[in-house]
This record gives C-alpha cells, sequence and structure tokens, in this order.
C-alpha cells in the first residue's frame, strides 16, 4: 500500500464523507422545516440553509477531490475559487435571513443597529460581491477580487454583530443555540480558509470543512424546538 | 353547548364539536412561525364573517399584523377587528400595564354583552416576559373568568422555547383547551405535528395530526407512523 493512499487519499476520502453525510442531512432537516413553517420570515431561513447545504457539500466534495487528483485541470486554483465564492455569498444572505428572524422574534419589532435600514445595502453588497469577484474572471481585472473581499468581511462583521446582539433580546433558547452554532461555523470556516494558506497538508483543511459542515448540522438541528416522539406515542 | 368555528373545517373536525366551545379560553403553543398566528386570524376572520364583535390584542403594531395577515390570503378590506395594538390600533396595548389590558378587554365585553364575542391575544409571551408569571396567571385567571360572563371565546398564543415548562404548564392549566404545534423527531425524520391536548367537552386523545396551512387553508390529517 503507497503512502500516499495512506496518509492523503484515504483520510480525505473519510472527511469527504463526513462533511458530505453533515452537509446533507442538514439540507434534509432544512427542508422539512422549511416544509413544516408557516411565517415566510422563517421559512425562507430554512430555505437558504438548505440551499447553504447543498453549495457546502458540492464545494467541499470538490475540494477534496482536487486534493486527491492535483493534477486534473479541473483542480486548478481558479475553478476551486470560482466554485468557492458560491457558498460565500450564500453565508451573507443567511445572515440577512438570520438577523431578520432577530427583528421578527422580538415582540415589540425593536431595531437593532439599524438593521431595517442597513439590511437593504447588506443585500446590494451581496450582490456587488458577486460581481466583483467574477468580474475578475469574466474581465481578468487584477483588482476586483479584492474589492469582494473588502466588501464582504465588513458586511459579515456586521451581520454577525447585528445576530448576537439581536439574539440578547429574544429569550427563545432553541434560537440562541441555532445562534451559537452558526458562530462556531463561521469559526471553522475562517480557520479552515485561513489553513489552506499555510504549508501544511491540505488534509488538515479538510478537518476543518468537517467541523463546519458538524457546526452546520447542529445548526440546522436548532432551526425549530423538536420533541421526540415515542414508541407508545 | 354553542361552538365557535376555528375558521378552518379541517381544524374544526378535529376538535370534536366543529369548533371551540362557548364561553371557553383556548391557548395555542408552539414555536415561532409553526401558524399558531394563522389560527387566531382565522378565528376573527370567521368571527367577522359572522357578525362576531372581534377584538385583537397583539404588542405588535397593527401595520405589522395586517402585512402577516394577507399574507395568508384574508382579505382585510371589507371588516376589521377592534385592535387593542402597540401603535396603531383604537386601543393601546402596553404588555408592562396589564390593568390597563384588562380593563379594556373587559370594557369591550361589556359594551358588547349583546353579540357573540372573539378575543384573541396574539401573543401571551410578551406578558410573561415583562411580568412575574404569578402576576400573569392572575390576570389571565380574572380575564377567562369574565369571558365566561359573556357569549365569548378567548384564543391566546403562546411561544414555545421562550419559557420555563413550568410556566408553559401553569397556563396550560388555566384554560379549556389547549393546541400543540410541533416539530418532533421521529428517527431521522422531523414532521410538523398538531395534538389537542385538552379541549373541554371533548374526549381526550392522545392522537397526532399532520398539518399544513397555506393560503387555501388547513389541511389535518390522521398521524400515522
Amino acid at each position: 500500500m503507497s503512502s500516499d493512499l495512506v496518509v492523503t487519499v484515504l483520510p480525505t476520502l473519510v472527511l469527504i464523507g463526513l462533511t458530505d453525510v453533515f452537509s446533507l442531512y442538514a439540507v434534509y432537516l432544512s427542508i422539512s422545516v422549511w416544509r413544516g413553517l408557516v411565517v415566510p420570515v422563517y421559512r425562507s431561513r430554512a430555505l437558504w440553509m438548505a440551499l447553504l447545504g447543498v453549495f457546502a457539500a458540492i464545494v467541499f466534495t470538490y475540494e477534496g477531490l482536487a486534493i486527491i487528483v492535483p493534477s486534473s485541470p479541473l483542480a486548478s486554483v481558479e475553478v476551486r475559487e470560482i466554485l468557492f465564492a458560491i457558498p460565500l455569498g450564500v453565508i451573507l444572505v443567511l445572515i440577512n435571513r438570520t438577523a431578520n428572524t432577530v427583528i421578527k422574534l422580538d415582540y415589540l419589532r425593536r431595531d437593532v443597529l439599524f438593521w431595517k435600514e442597513l439590511r437593504f445595502v447588506f443585500g446590494a453588497v451581496v450582490v456587488l460581491f458577486y460581481i466583483l469577484f467574477y468580474s475578475h474572471y469574466v474581465y481578468f481585472l487584477p483588482d476586483a477580487q479584492g474589492f469582494a473581499l473588502a466588501l464582504y468581511f465588513p458586511a459579515l462583521v456586521y451581520g454577525a454583530i447585528v445576530i448576537a446582539k439581536g439574539t440578547t433580546v429574544t429569550r427563545d433558547t432553541t434560537f440562541r443555540s441555532h445562534v451559537k452554532w452558526f458562530g462556531y461555523l463561521l469559526a471553522a470556516f475562517i480557520a479552515g480558509n485561513v489553513i489552506y494558506f499555510l504549508p501544511i497538508s491540505l488534509v488538515i483543511d479538510l478537518v476543518f470543512f468537517a467541523l463546519t459542515s458538524f457546526c452546520f448540522y447542529k445548526m440546522a438541528r436548532f432551526l425549530v424546538p423538536a420533541g421526540r416522539l415515542s414508541a407508545s406515542q | 353547548m354553542r361552538l365557535a368555528s376555528s375558521g378552518f373545517d379541517s381544524l374544526d373536525q378535529v376538535l370534536g364539536h366543529d369548533g371551540y366551545p362557548d364561553r371557553a379560553a383556548v391557548l395555542a403553543i408552539g414555536p415561532p412561525g409553526i401558524g399558531k398566528e394563522a389560527l387566531g386570524y382565522e378565528f376573527i376572520n370567521a368571527g367577522l364573517t359572522g357578525n362576531d364583535f372581534c377584538l385583537y390584542a397583539t404588542a405588535l403594531s397593527v401595520r405589522d399584523v395586517l402585512q402577516d395577515v394577507q399574507a395568508f390570503g384574508i382579505d382585510t378590506t371589507q371588516k376589521v377587528p377592534l385592535w387593542l395594538a402597540g401603535s396603531g390600533g383604537q386601543l393601546r396595548y402596553d404588555p408592562n400595564d396589564l390593568a390597563s389590558l384588562s380593563f379594556s378587554i373587559k370594557e369591550a365585553l361589556k359594551k358588547n354583552s349583546g353579540r357573540r364575542t372573539r378575543v384573541v391575544i396574539d401573543s401571551l409571551s410578551p406578558l410573561l416576559m415583562l411580568n412575574p408569571p404569578e402576576t400573569v396567571y392572575k390576570f389571565l385567571g380574572q380575564l377567562i373568568a369574565e369571558v365566561k360572563n359573556y357569549d365569548a371565546v378567548l384564543f391566546g398564543t403562546l411561544e414555545e422555547g421562550m419559557h420555563q415548562p413550568q410556566v408553559l404548564a401553569a397556563m396550560q392549566q388555566l384554560v379549556d383547551g389547549v393546541i400543540e404545534l410541533r416539530f418532533y423527531e421521529e428517527g431521522l425524520r422531523l414532521v410538523p405535528l398538531m395534538r389537542i391536548k385538552k379541549m373541554r367537552g371533548a374526549i381526550p386523545e392522545t392522537g397526532y395530526y399532520r398539518f399544513a396551512i397555506s393560503r387555501s387553508g388547513m389541511e389535518v390529517s390522521a398521524y400515522v407512523k
């Protein structure tokens, strides 16, 4: 058995498998919640959770396969970056939906850090992010990606602060758990991306993606409080 | 026993007597977004259609509620309830001031004592967050006693997950009927189910129902594992 198989291929396949199981089960849970809920704000959040799960499964699987077959033209940095940007934008949309939920959960519908006014700007940032990010590849603009990321991170931080602050208003313990796992997800995702640029095995990167998927599964699990049906019931 | 239609034929059938019992208080408990408010909206809509006197009490603004109501396809242009709302209503709703809230509802009941009355409080959760639970139990107990003096039905909603289990249990003790809407885990599945935990005048049952609320109404069917 070659050392490459043991050190890279097998761990990569195991991690891809774990990542996909967590992501796709979270998609299933999110769609179940989306179908069961009635109020548009909550349904929308569940739907975007499901979409993020689908993109996460695709992107993380692709990343894993690129590690196994690095010589393939499909494993080029450009293709991977193009794919990777999709869930980045979806994360912002999910933050948008979660912040709207924060307002809705407050029985007085109080504003949090001017979210009611700035959410439209936030939406525009998502669109601009995609335009700038992909214009780098379409029009070969060298600085476009930098501008895209310069827009992305302040929006991400602002959205995260709105949600964190808004969560202190609600007493909904399930929602608080959902937000807590969202925070862990962002931390694991950012750590995974930082590690990508470090001179260590890319398999470690996949460990963080598996962690991200696990956090995502926990987020989906806490979309709504759920009881348990016993056999007698 | 006279009955007050819930506004959904499918739910009326499940309730056992084609609606909520008269001179009763009914509580809908469930997580945010599952459809408790929709039950309140349809209950009021059915009352307005039947020319009942209807009062809707909410901490929200009338505009916010109307937006939600319209999302369920309910026409709000013809008849409207008496609004006891955070803003935009005929009467001001302050969840901090239970005495004023109680007075407003009792006065409305008294003024319309000749008519059949429907009162919706959406939701009771802010009251429990801003006041000691014992004060809210007392407020609700007195209000229910008043409702029973008139030809009236009180329908309230309560958020699951925002209160201690003992508070939820105490609130359920106070009322005549409890409808629980919630998600249940069954193996790896997550299914939204409804249960009539209790309803005065109906045979107690332990069954669960699948339900779906949409603009076209509410579908209810017995849940079989």
